[in-house]
């Protein structure tokens, strides 16, 4: 007897409509860019259209499309770099600065993020964003547990760090 | 120094998100496809073309039965296969990267296949029975070799009859009712007596195992499984108490999912918000139940029961890993023979066991023992 149908579709639509917002919020989170956090999201989605079966066969769908988002945007991160390396070059023009409206603290803190190295951000972002349980966070980036926990630990400290020093930062600016 | 304020990062970035329509993300993909599979699709495309137009005609039902094209028999990617038994397969697929749906069918267990038509190639397949499929508003009694418009009437029956099939319609909000399809007609009508919960969805088990829906309850909107053995005349209910309570924003995310192979050894797979959940046994059909793991991290929540009452878990994103139940004890690691590290998870159907991964179609007597045939 069979009662259960699933069309990828509307799966994949289903999903979209469901998740997109809190992926760009994660990627944001990974990249200060609200512009390229929505394209690699829609540019997951796309692929998983393209290739359903795994996103239609896993046990959390939200997982499995944030495995995909993620490794969309380690690729981008790639070639990122080299876009970054030709704009310090000024072999190209920088794209306009592109964030929502937010507050110095936020601001300050998506400047942090986008310090910390890519894993440590990974892990950052998918524990304290995506607010994954480390071993979830494990799972996602395919690490053991306690590398997990030491990333957090590690850019946790690197966090504060740098918000801190940025503030004592504008402090010598404001007394200067 | 500034707060870690990373819930307020979140909620300011995701109300800044302008989200494009659905339909730009189905124009991305198929641009994707395209890139895949190189110009040699775009021959197939042209000769599909007018399978396209004549399909788009018929979105609306008609009378009459719609005469198509058998699809290709070579699909470039299979996006689902479903099946009711072993020897009667569907897979639906892509011929080429720009091509609407196509379905192939298989009557000998998938060692040939041959197209089929499919009347709206947007709507997929249903495969109720062994040759009764419904796609989108029309229904086939005879694998897909004709269509016809669906016969749906508001008038409900007593039950499933015997050789008939139970159908599940899913929506938004979870499975609104359970209708009961004539394999001959394709006549199509409501039972009279719906689950007593509020469903969320239905369960494909072999026709042996009766019906089961899963859903949550509405009086303490706990997780709740509900079966009939009589064909939907009258149904049982076990709420599982010690679970949480189904919330709105992500019912199906708590509600129950239920393994069987054969009715009477069950096993319901409960989630929760902090990522350990329940586990819940029976082996008499539902009568009474027991917690096979409560509060412990749940390895995967895809499943299925062998042949010989196991309880088999499949995890692992990129290669796959198994762990197995057996009499309600402990999930220790377990091998399977002549699987793939690619399969996704197994499903019981009335004779055996089926399963894929990206190029093959696995089959099995007992759910352990695996023999594969290429898909088409």
């Amino acid at each position: 007897m069979v009662l259960l149908y699933v069309d990828a579709v509307e799966a994949v639509r289903a999903a979209y409509q469901a998740y997109y917002r809190s992926l760009v919020a994660q990627v944001f989170a990974l990249t200060g860019d609200l512009p390229e956090a929505q394209d690699v999201v829609h540019e997951a989605f796309a692929r998983v259209l393209a290739r359903p079966r795994g996103f239609l066969a896993a046990a959390d769908p939200s997982t499995w499309l944030r495995a995909v988002v993620f490794n969309v945007a380690r690729t981008r991160f790639r070639r990122r770099r080299v876009y970054d390396r030709l704009v310090r070059t000024g072999r190209v023009e920088p794209m306009a600065e592109s964030v929502p409206g937010l507050t110095p603290d936020r601001l300050a803190l998506v400047e942090a993020l986008r310090r910390l190295p890519m894993p440590t951000r990974e892990a950052v972002v998918l524990h304290h964003l995506a607010d994954l349980p480390v071993h979830e966070v494990a799972e996602t980036l395919g690490l053991p547990v306690g590398t997990v926990k030491a990333r957090l630990s590690r850019g946790r400290a690197a966090l504060a760090r740098y918000l801190a020093s940025d503030e004592s930062e504008e402090f010598r600016h404001a007394r200067a | 120094m500034p707060e870690l304020d990373f819930g307020g990062l979140r909620t300011v970035a995701e109300d800044a998100v302008r989200q494009p329509e659905f339909a730009t993300v189905e124009r991305r993909s198929a641009r994707l496809r395209r890139r895949r599979h190189g110009t040699a699709a775009a021959i197939l495309a042209v000769v599909l073309a007018g399978t396209t137009v004549l399909a788009a005609r018929l979105d609306r039902p008609q009378s009459t039965t719609p005469v198509l094209a058998a699809s290709p028999t070579h699909l470039n990617q299979v996006l689902y296969l479903e099946a009711v038994d072993t020897t009667h397969l569907y897979a639906v697929g892509f011929p080429c990267a720009a091509c609407p749906f196509a379905m192939n069918a298989s009557d000998d267990g998938g060692r040939t296949w041959e197209g089929r038509t499919l009347p709206n190639p947007r709507s997929g397949v249903i495969v109720l029975g062994p040759r009764l499929l419904i796609s989108g508003a029309y229904v086939s009694v005879d694998g897909g070799l004709s269509w016809r418009a669906a016969a749906r009437t508001d008038t409900p029956v007593e039950a499933v009859a015997p050789g008939h099939q139970a159908w599940c319609v899913r929506e938004a909000t979870g499975c609104r009712q359970v209708l009961a399809v004539d394999p001959t007609t394709g006549q199509i009508a409501p039972l009279a007596n719906q689950p007593p919960i509020d469903t969320l969805y239905g369960v494909s088990t072999p026709t042996a195992a009766g019906l089961w829906v899963g859903g949550f309850d509405r009086a303490t909107d706990k997780p709740a499984l509900s079966w009939s053995r009589d064909g939907g005349r009258t149904w049982a209910v076990h709420v599982f108490l010690e679970a949480p309570a189904v919330p709105s924003h992500s019912p199906l995310g708590f509600a129950p999912q239920p393994a069987t192979a054969d009715g009477q050894t069950v096993y319901a797979m409960i989630g929760n918000d902090t990522d350990t959940g329940f586990v819940y046994r029976t082996t008499d059909g539902g009568a009474t139940w027991s917690i096979v793991r409560q509060g412990e991290h749940i390895e995967s929540y895809l499943g299925y029961v062998t042949a010989d009452g196991a309880h088999v878990l499949q995890s692992g994103l990129t290669t796959l890993r198994y762990v197995a139940s057996r009499d309600g004890g402990p999930y220790l690691p377990v091998e399977l023979s002549g699987d793939s590290d690619q399969m996704a998870v197994p499903r019981a159907v009335d004779d055996g066991y089926f399963a894929r991964d990206d190029g093959y179609l696995y089959l099995s007597d007992d759910g352990w023992t695996w023999r594969r045939e290429p898909l088409p």
